[in-house]
């Protein structure tokens, strides 16, 4: 897992990889903290995403929902594991940004 | 007036459903795990419990409750069928059924045997709790529907779920295992990341599930969590709700998709900001509009998959039999009509007229059809009545059988099945009685300790044969002489093969005073039996294997309203034969009468065939022409002619049934009205034969 931003610190790249589960629920919340805080444009990477669960999935809403109050403009990059879709949908987690949900975080794997 | 119809419905499906709960507990007795069977009983149960609340049938209510109650438990796995739970049950049911007839003025039930049929029940329930649930209509809501429904299932697991090392996500997954599930997860209560304890749950659910399993199921898969978690389960689709909305006037948006002003992705611009409104305006949380919208899709979906029961209701209607004889005789007299009208313009020749003739007996051939086969009823139903009879007799006289049947969807029309009824159930109370042996006897000759009695039926022609087979001991010729010849039925020199050795077990006053028991000894010969069937314009053939089995077939017109007939002429006098009973016709000249030396045969391609001359059978007067015609017809599976002047033809016979003046004419057994407007008798060919049978033997007797 990792963030980093571009060199003139508008956009942020947040790449999410290995076991997104409640052992890692900490750090995953720090870097969900970082990843929101200077950056208007944020992309966020799940292809190395090897396993999810509900900690993980709570995570990224509130953090989701928070970029999109804040007005940041997040897309998502690369595919979505076939695992994050299977537990997205399993846990029926759908949306819940409204009109500013860019990303389509939920609704976009349910596609 | 309303009143006393609906009450009258719910009495005649209240009979049905009797009759399948029959029919179930007995198939349940062959396989008593089967818990599709235990399933049917409570379903049959509940819907006599819950339309005899509501038709003001407490008391059938009140009785069918308390069984409804312990079968619950066979339902729910917690007692056993056994075979004590089907007799008591069968008992219920007999109960229930006698409750009803005394509402329609029957005698009144038997309280005493209510208590104790309930009594029974509770004792094969000990652990059931003392007070019985006290409100029906209670009850009626508490229990699932039959078939899939929809529950909506919320839960809320509790902040600290997970350290108990709990995984909700595999809760909702064995859900998945009870059926369809949409999941929507209920996020709105999630802090800000910022404030978020990333190891508590925040997350809520609700699950619509389609299942035919029960709430009880849907609870046990939350069972070691009932303490972290709040768990709502409400069924959604109760198909009485359904109904309910379904009278409902439609709503506007329906009706202007219907009429085309409007097509659904207009509509649902429209529609759809509601939820948006609701969300902005702060008043709903937004994934409780996903929730309400699932909600509404899957129960619409279930709803649309399984067509509610008042459809079905729609595509069948009840019709008072009265009606449809009414139907039947009007359709009688139109087919009598339109024989005068094809008669008269052949004679008058016009081409116009011939035409619409032609056009009318087209049409009323098609009606008369249509009309007959709304008659024609399965045979299937009084079949089943027979799987109570045989159950319950057999063990009254210590025996093992088995009734399996064939052909239950073979159709006849509804007058013949009412009267085959009494007849079958004697020719089945003689082959359980005197046919089939007791295990013990059946093993010492190697035959299996169980007995088979297969009844079956099947279409021949314009008849239908129905055959009541046995693998009991079979009739034995020799005995059956002897007691003919004690009981003076039968001379003493009288040579008989064995097929008409068989026959004598119909004669009058056959049945000995040994062979009567509380079983087969209700007063009733095997001879009525024979003149049930005759009365129906059937016959009966008996086929025996000493010690292999008995079988008796009945063989019976599909209708009885109207058959195609051979109509037939002595004078100017008409007569029908049932065309299907005809054979051949050939003719009787001054040689072969000569050669015949004054007896009534004739040599058919080197056969002799007996004949009866009916001018002189009915003492006709005239002149017999110089050649008669002889029809030659299967009587009881021998053939025998009937001399006429003249064979006119095949003929539809509207049958009319004779008026209490001939009721010593037996040799009829109906009229028909011709063209012109006159009668033609219907010979009874059995009984005709029969009767000169009789005569000749008094004669050679006497002589």
């Amino acid at each position: 897992m990792e963030f980093s931003r571009d060199d003139n610190g508008d956009a942020g790249h947040l790449v999410l990889s290995g076991a997104l589960t409640i052992q890692q629920a900490l750090p995953l919340k720090e870097l969900l903290l970082r990843a929101g805080g200077e950056v208007k444009n944020l992309t966020i990477n799940l292809e190395q995403v090897e396993r999810v669960d509900l900690t993980a999935l709570q995570l990224l809403c509130a953090a989701h929902r928070d970029w999109i109050k804040r007005g940041k403009h997040c897309t998502l990059q690369g595919n979505i594991p076939e695992i994050f879709r299977r537990v997205v949908q399993e846990a029926g987690f759908t949306g819940c940004a409204g009109d500013g949900d860019d990303m389509r975080l939920w609704t976009g794997v349910n596609d | 007036m309303a009143l006393e119809l609906d009450t009258s419905a719910f009495t005649e499906e209240a009979y049905e459903l009797l009759s399948e709960l029959e029919e179930s507990l007995l198939e349940l007795e062959e396989t008593p795990t089967d818990m599709e069977l235990i399933g049917r009983v409570f379903r049959a149960m509940h819907t006599i419990k819950g339309s005899g609340a509501m038709f003001g049938f407490d008391a059938v209510a009140k009785f069918t409750h308390e069984v409804e109650t312990v079968f619950d438990k066979a339902r729910s796995g917690t007692l056993p069928v056994t075979k004590g739970l089907i007799d008591l049950t069968l008992a219920a049911r007999d109960q229930i059924r006698s409750i009803l007839d005394a509402s329609q003025g029957g005698a009144a039930a038997d309280e005493a045997n209510a208590d104790r049929i309930i009594a029974g029940l509770r004792a094969l329930s000990p652990q059931q709790e003392a007070a019985v649930a006290p409100s029906v209509a209670k009850a009626a809501a508490s229990t699932t529907p039959a078939g899939p429904h929809v529950f909506r299932v919320r839960f809320e697991p509790k902040p600290e779920i997970f350290s108990s090392g709990t995984n909700p996500l595999l809760l909702i997954n064995e859900l998945r295992d009870l059926g369809s599930c949409q999941v929507v997860a209920i996020t709105h209560g999630l802090p800000a990341l910022e404030e978020m304890d990333p190891e508590r749950c925040y997350t809520q659910w609700e699950i619509f599930l389609t299942t035919t399993s029960d709430e009880n199921a849907i609870r046990d898969i939350f069972i070691f969590v009932e303490d972290d978690c709040t768990l709502n389960v409400r069924l959604l689709d109760r198909p009485d709700e359904f109904s309910h909305a379904q009278q409902e006037g439609k709503m506007l948006g329906e009706i202007l998709l219907e009429r085309g002003d409007i097509n659904q992705q207009s509509l649902d611009k429209v529609l759809t900001p509601l939820g948006d409104r609701l969300v902005n305006a702060g008043l709903v949380p937004a994934d409780k509009v996903r929730a309400a919208l699932t909600e509404q899709r899957v129960v619409q979906d279930q709803r649309q998959q399984q067509p509610s029961k008042a459809a079905e209701v729609d595509a069948v209607v009840r019709v008072p039999s009265t009606k449809l004889d009414k139907l039947v005789n009007l359709v009688g007299e139109l087919v009598t009509v339109q024989a005068r009208l094809n008669q008269i313009s052949g004679q008058l020749n016009l081409q116009h007229l011939q035409l619409v003739a032609e056009e009318i007996e087209h049409l009323t051939a098609e009606l008369r059809d249509n009309t007959m086969s709304i008659r024609m009823l399965a045979i299937g139903s009084t079949f089943n009545k027979f799987k109570r009879l045989v159950r319950d007799l057999s063990t009254e006289l210590g025996k093992q059988i088995e009734l399996t049947t064939s052909g239950a969807d073979t159709e006849l029309d509804k007058t013949v099945i009412d009267q085959l009824n009494d007849p079958l159930v004697h020719i089945i109370r003689n082959s359980i009685d005197h046919g089939i042996e007791k295990p013990e006897q059946r093993q010492a000759v190697g035959k299996p300790p169980v007995g088979q009695i297969h009844l079956s039926a099947i279409h021949s022609g314009t008849s239908v044969l129905i055959q009541v087979r046995d693998d009991g001991k079979g009739l034995n010729p020799q005995l059956l002489r002897q007691k003919a010849v004690e009981k003076g039925i039968l001379s003493a020199d009288a040579v008989l093969s064995d097929h008409e050795a068989y026959q004598l077990i119909f004669a009058a006053g056959f049945s000995t005073a040994e062979k009567i028991t509380n079983v087969s000894g209700r007063g009733v010969g095997m001879d009525v039996v024979r003149k049930s069937i005759e009365s129906l314009r059937g016959t009966i053939d008996t086929q025996s294997t000493l010690g292999v089995g008995t079988s008796i077939t009945l063989k019976l017109p599909l209708t009885l309203a109207i058959i195609e007939g051979l109509l037939v002429c002595v004078n100017s006098n008409h007569f029908v034969l049932p065309l299907a009973a005809v054979e051949e016709c050939v003719e009787l000249s001054p040689t072969d009468i000569a050669n015949s030396h004054g007896r009534h045969i004739v040599n058919v391609r080197d056969e002799i065939v007996p004949f009866i001359r009916v001018r002189e059978r009915f003492a006709m007067e005239g002149e017999r022409p110089t050649i008669e015609q002889i029809v030659i017809a299967n009587v009881d599976g021998k053939r025998v002619g009937l001399a006429f002047d003249t064979v006119v033809g095949q003929h539809q016979t509207v049958i009319k049934n004779l008026g209490d003046s001939f009721e010593y004419s037996d040799e009829f057994s109906g009229a028909t009205i011709l063209g012109d407007g006159s009668v033609a008798l219907l010979l009874d060919l059995a009984r005709m034969v029969r009767y000169v049978e009789l005569q000749e033997s008094s004669e050679l007797g006497g002589s």
